[in-house]
């Protein structure tokens, strides 16, 4: 993919994360991808993909993914955003808290034609479920 | 800056940090570089940011640091590193606890005249003070 193929497909990914169109985001997976993702653990192709997308907008389901800036490097596309949402649906079998989360993240894609083939979402995940009430953190 | 000078300016720091060199660290920061940092904040200057890596070495007095990838678009440049340590300085004033550390962390930032001039450091932060037994956490 050109540069601009690239800059084009994450232009219509962020569209696909505010309009949380599962579907549509599961389509950029190789059926080969490997994804690693702190909320959904290690999946792989389009379905799976499709099936964590599905949990992670039920239980966020105000969440906004604002793109800060976009690098891309031949294959390699890193992607640094700040995500931020509230816990209205429940996480990890937990009852939802009514509680809201903010922080910054970055997204890592290697790319093969036009279709993502590994991903790693890196955040303070463990930040992120104090913040939502799934975790208590104290002093050790 | 070229990009060869960028993979010269990072590969620099990556045996800096491998050999817990901080001032060959914050040699690498221009002189007025912003850091943003989850154990440090937001701070300025190579004395503040020579610090906070310090302050973070003595934590983990064995931390190693593997380049997974170096993303370079222009002036920014995406380095996603594997940190390996154990907590055996101490962090928070909490006693060192012994426990080993992990992670995947991402360094962001933007290169200019030879010098790191802005960084934004993305990890779980929360779940390494976890694994090194500074915080401990629970189901809420």
């Amino acid at each position: 993919m050109t540069r601009d193929e690239i800059a084009a497909m994450f232009a219509r990914r962020d569209e696909a994360f505010e309009e949380m169109d599962a579907g549509a985001l599961a389509a950029d997976y190789a059926e080969d991808a490997l994804i690693d993702s702190p909320t959904a653990g290690q999946h792989r192709g389009p379905a799976a993909a499709a099936h964590a997308f599905d949990g992670l907008f039920h239980a966020f389901a105000d969440m906004t993914i604002r793109s800060e800036s976009l690098l891309i490097d031949g294959d390699h596309v890193a992607q640094v955003l700040m995500l931020e949402g509230t816990n209205l649906g429940g996480l990890m079998g937990l009852p939802p808290s009514g509680r809201h989360f903010r922080l910054p993240a970055v997204f890592l894609y290697e790319l093969r034609g036009d279709k993502i083939v590994r991903e790693r979402r890196i955040f303070d995940f463990t930040g992120m479920l104090v913040q939502i009430g799934v975790l208590k953190a104290r002093p050790a | 800056m070229t990009r060869e000078e960028i993979v010269d300016l990072f590969d620099r720091r990556a045996t800096a940090v491998n050999r817990h060199d901080v001032d060959a660290i914050a040699a690498v920061y221009a002189e007025d570089a912003v850091v943003e940092s989850p154990l440090g904040g937001t701070h300025q200057g190579r004395a503040a940011i020579r610090a906070v890596v310090e302050t973070f070495l003595a934590a983990l007095t064995d931390a190693t640091f593997t380049e997974d990838d170096l993303i370079i678009d222009g002036d920014q440049v995406v380095q996603v590193l594997t940190l390996s340590g154990t907590a055996t300085g101490g962090l928070m004033g909490m006693a060192p606890s012994g426990k080993p550390a992990l992670l995947p962390m991402v360094n962001v930032c933007r290169v200019a005249d030879g010098f790191i001039t802005h960084e934004r450091r993305v990890y779980d932060f929360t779940g390494m003070l976890v694994q090194i037994g500074v915080l401990k956490a629970k189901p809420a």
